[in-house]
């Protein structure tokens, strides 16, 4: 505090102090920049302010008395004296004490805040000390030396007073994906007893970026230097879970994380029919989902799907429909049978003939469209719903996947999420979800789909649930703005100035906007509730590794053959499974069945995996040589269907 | 048009004006001739490239304010507020090492009277008697804040050499004070030319000076406080007026060689930059420029 002070503000009628900005001259040489947090004491009052423009002009008159002392030549031998010149700042009020009255800013020195002034002028002191304290740090101040750490408050950032965060920034400098990776860490491990637990869920939509939660990263002095003085220990997630569809093969898994030294707590996501009927509307294109069609697919969810179902004039025989390959059969007995009445035979159920070859297209699109993740015959492994564990993570790896199969993947994760939450039953009382790419999924313009509704209703109710929307992107003027509208914290990395030029920002000073789009990695601006202006922090590499270098240490391994491959699925669950020992008991088996069995074995969890698989196998193939062969579901042609052949 | 022409033609030089910067009082103007110091008869000198100061340099100057109070009865009183200061250049950047000030109530005796006694920290300043005219009056006021500003200016100057021996520039004459006229790093720069040191063909020599150039040095007014002194061209004056860049420099004898003047001439060429700007431009030096706007500011 006994510190010199490195300026002097200067009121004028041009240029006056008022309650909410000033103005100070500082030396030449100081270490005052834009984004620069100062103290102004004096008549008994204290301002804390943050620098928001700067100007320096010399006593020259006019621009040609240097260019006639110049000789007008540039390059002509410096002057013996430096011309006086002023370095003006404008800064904008943080915070006065005493707040009332408000007045305007005082005439006075002005000092660079020291760490307790950082905490004052950022009102950190109201939620970062004593027993219920609810700061996360998020960063450092840094400036003139000092590095202060700077929290925001988990009541505004995870609820219940406000909630979500946004990240906006240019690829690849802006560190967005970074940044949320650490704050996630700091999150977990800050995140106050009494507000109880916290998991993550963060869909992977990028290349392997979070592929490697679980892998530590090898940072340097700087970094960990930056994690130890914000009280946090640079270690990696401890309790992550991966999981990502199959490719189409159904038994490789469609991400980068293929290595099998990740094997252990990387499985497949597979959904059935049931799963994907309760989001139909996802994948219906929303015009065409008449009152006629939700009516026959409630028809199908509450009547027919997963319990048997018994229609004399289809067949003598009662359906049981589980998987897609099922319902196909059920669809042909309803054709089969109206093709049997001829002219007439128009309405089955008072459902028309029109209505249900739709319903029939929309969910074979789906099945194709999303092959790998969603599966013809029934098995499935989901997110671990009512068992989230506190301090969690589990990553849903979508890059790979169709856009409707990803919207699929949203719709019914973070609808669950909602229900659960909802019911207090998911295991963990607050989650934060992380949508990288938001423009994707919540464009500004575009159809207004079921999921960008779904975002934009998590962005407006989420907070009372405990349910929080993570989110990042390039160009935030592309994302609708009541999504982004909804974050309680804004965050700022490496701007693009044509972003910048948007009305989005028009609040921010010219200087402002020229430090974000030159700002280095690992810096960042923030807007949060407690900040009365943007602030700029410093944060540490995430301690995680990269997607890059996961990559590199843990190359994915190539597409296996079929039967190598099922060995793989069988030993993440068994490492004593021999690949051998699985290719002979695959041989000549039906990939189906293989599949299921496959799929029998991961939901059973039995002690020995192998012996499992096998005696499954054995059954259904028995179980299934009465049956006619499967054929897929081939689309029904209709004219005036969009999604036909 | 014709006329400019026809100047031009006849070897005249061509002026863009009125000097700027001279208030004219033909009454001042005088030819007091100089006794010449160096050369058989008065030419000019190249100095070519200007040679900065290789050290540190400070630079004297003073401002007065005057305030006409009003009068007692007829005779004006004045407040006249004077100040001075030095400020020294250090690598280019100046801090201030000397400032004075000072506040004088002027006015003839019985407007003093009138007025009782002075406030504090204001000394009263009687003028000379005369006749009971309100604008002698004035005049003579001004006469006489010029007389104490002067003062001041050497007081500083004094103050400055108690601190510092390097070299000080000084804004006017030298011979007002037998100290600094005596002081080898002193240099007075004189930039009116009310009084000039020669007539005739000579006088045409001395204000044609060429830029870069100097005249030979002189005593300027033999029989007075011995001083030498000598015209320097700072800036190209053809195509402006006669006294565009001219300036006399006034040194102590001891500098009375053309080694030293040279290499004084040389170093406060280096001075003209950068340009203080303002009307006076082509003659203020910077330094002493940083200097008024200090006591303006203060
Ligand atoms: N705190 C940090 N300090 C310095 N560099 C960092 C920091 N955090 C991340 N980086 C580096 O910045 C680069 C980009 O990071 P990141 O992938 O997070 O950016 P991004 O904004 O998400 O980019 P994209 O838009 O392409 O997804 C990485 O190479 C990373 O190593
Ligand atoms: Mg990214």
């Amino acid at each position: 505090m006994t510190q010199d002070p490195i300026g002097r503000v200067v009121a004028t009628e041009l240029k006056p102090s008022t309650p909410h900005q000033f103005y100070f001259w500082t030396a030449r040489e100081s270490a005052v920049g834009i984004g620069a947090i100062v103290r102004v004491s004096a008549g008994g009052r204290t301002v804390y302010g943050v620098v928001t423009d700067g100007s320096a002009y010399s006593d020259l008159s006019t621009p040609m008395m240097d260019v006639l002392g110049a000789d007008g030549d540039p390059a002509s031998p410096p002057a013996p004296s430096a011309r006086s010149e002023i370095r003006l700042y404008l800064a904008s009020v943080l915070r006065q004490e005493p707040a009332e009255p408000l007045q305007p800013v005082p005439i006075g020195p002005v000092h660079l805040a020291t760490d307790q002034d950082v905490a004052l002028a950022l009102r950190m002191e109201g939620y970062t000390v004593g027993e219920r304290a609810t700061g996360i740090p998020v960063g450092v101040y840094a400036a003139g030396g000092l590095e202060s750490p700077v929290s925001l408050d988990c009541d505004f950032l995870l609820g219940p007073e406000a909630a979500h965060l946004n990240i906006s920034g240019v690829s690849g400098l802006a560190t967005k994906t970074s940044a949320v990776e650490f704050l996630l860490t700091s999150i977990f491990q800050a995140f106050p007893a009494h507000k109880g637990s916290v998991a993550a869920v963060c869909f992977n939509v990028k290349g392997p970026d979070l592929c490697f939660l679980d892998q530590p990263a090898a940072l340097g002095a700087a970094d960990r230097s930056l994690y130890e003085r914000m009280g946090l220990a640079a270690e990696p997630f401890g309790d992550v879970r991966y999981f990502a569809p199959f490719r189409p093969d159904g038994v490789n898994l469609n991400t980068l994380r293929t290595n099998e030294a990740l094997a252990a707590n990387t499985e497949p996501l597979v959904w059935g029919l049931r799963e994907v009927l309760d989001f139909a509307e996802v994948v219906m294109n929303k015009d065409d989902v008449d009152a006629k069609a939700d009516a026959f697919i409630d028809f199908l969810a509450e009547r027919v799907v997963g319990r048997e179902f018994y229609d004399p004039s289809l067949r003598g025989k009662a359906f049981q429909v589980q998987s897609f390959a099922d319902l196909d059969e059920f669809f042909r007995a309803i054709f089969d049978f109206m093709e049997a009445l001829g002219k007439g035979g128009e309405v089955w159920r008072t459902h028309h003939v029109a209505t249900i070859r739709k319903v029939r297209n929309r969910l074979s699109n789906i099945s194709t469209r999303s092959k790998g993740l969603v599966t013809d015959d029934g098995g499935v492994n989901d997110l671990p719903w009512g068992a989230f564990r506190d301090r969690s993570v589990q990553v849903i790896d979508v890059a790979g996947l169709d856009p409707l199969a990803q919207d699929l993947v949203f719709a019914r994760v973070v609808s669950k999420l909602r229900e659960h939450l909802e019911r207090r039953d998911l295991g963990v009382d607050h989650v934060v979800v992380f949508v990288d790419e938001l423009n994707k999924y919540a464009p500004v313009d575009g159809p207004d789909t079921y999921v960008r509704k779904m975002l934009l209703d998590l962005s407006e109710r989420g907070r009372y649930l405990g349910l929080v929307l993570f989110s990042a992107q390039q160009f935030r003027s592309q994302v609708q703005r009541r999504v982004v509208g909804n974050a309680g914290t804004a965050v700022f990395g490496r701007m693009d100035m044509d972003e910048l030029a948007t009305p989005q920002y028009s609040t921010l000073s010219p200087a402002t906007k020229i430090k974000l789009a030159t700002l280095p990695k690992g810096e960042l601006m923030l807007r949060h509730p407690h900040f009365t202006q943007p602030i700029f922090v410093r944060f540490p590499r995430p301690a995680v590794m990269t997607g890059r270098e996961g990559v590199e240490r843990f190359p994915p391994s190539a597409e296996l053959p079929f039967a190598d491959a099922v060995a793989r699925q069988l030993r993440s669950l068994d490492r004593r499974v021999q690949a051998d020992a699985v290719r002979r008991a695959v041989e000549g088996r039906r990939e189906d069945d293989v599949r299921r069995a496959l799929a029998a074995t991961r939901r059973s969890r039995p002690d020995d995996p192998f012996a499992y698989f096998v005696s499954v196998l054995g059954r259904r193939v028995e179980a299934e040589r009465v049956m006619s062969p499967r054929r897929g579901i081939p689309a029904v042609a209709a004219p005036e269907d969009p999604y036909g052949p | 048009m014709r006329c400019r022409k026809r100047l031009i033609a006849t070897g005249m030089a061509p002026a863009d004006g009125l000097p700027a910067s001279l208030t004219l009082h033909d009454d001042d103007a005088v030819i007091r001739p100089a006794r010449l110091l160096e050369d058989p008869t008065l030419r000019t000198h190249a100095l070519g490239e200007s040679v900065p100061f290789d050290e540190p340099v400070a630079f004297l100057d003073g401002t007065q304010r005057m305030e006409l109070l009003g009068y007692a009865g007829t005779a004006p009183v004045a407040l006249v507020e004077i100040r001075a200061a030095v400020r020294q250049r250090v690598r280019g950047l100046f801090t201030t090492a000397i400032r004075e000030r000072q506040v004088y109530l002027l006015g003839r005796r019985s407007a003093l009277a009138a007025f009782g006694e002075p406030v504090e920290g204001v000394e009263a300043l009687e003028l000379p008697e005369g006749p009971a005219h309100p604008f002698r009056d004035l005049a003579e006021i001004r006469r006489t804040a010029d007389r104490v500003r002067g003062n001041l200016e050497l007081s500083a100057a004094d103050a400055f050499r108690r601190v510092n021996a390097g070299w000080l520039v000084i804004d006017g004459s030298l011979s007002g004070s037998p100290t600094l006229a005596e002081d080898s790093r002193a240099i007075g720069i004189v930039k009116g030319h009310t009084t000039l040191p020669f007539d005739g063909a000579d006088l045409e020599q001395y204000l044609h000076l060429p830029p870069a150039h100097r005249s030979s040095f002189f005593e300027p007014t033999p029989g007075y406080r011995p001083v030498v002194a000598w015209a320097l061209r700072l800036w190209p004056w053809e195509g402006r007026d006669l006294f565009h860049g001219l300036v006399r420099l006034e040194v102590a004898p001891a500098n009375g060689t053309p080694e030293r003047a040279d290499a004084i001439s040389r170093a406060i060429m280096a001075e003209r930059l950068p340009v203080s700007g303002g009307p006076q431009w082509d003659r203020l030096l910077y330094g002493t420029h940083t200097v008024q706007q200090y006591l303006r500011a203060e």
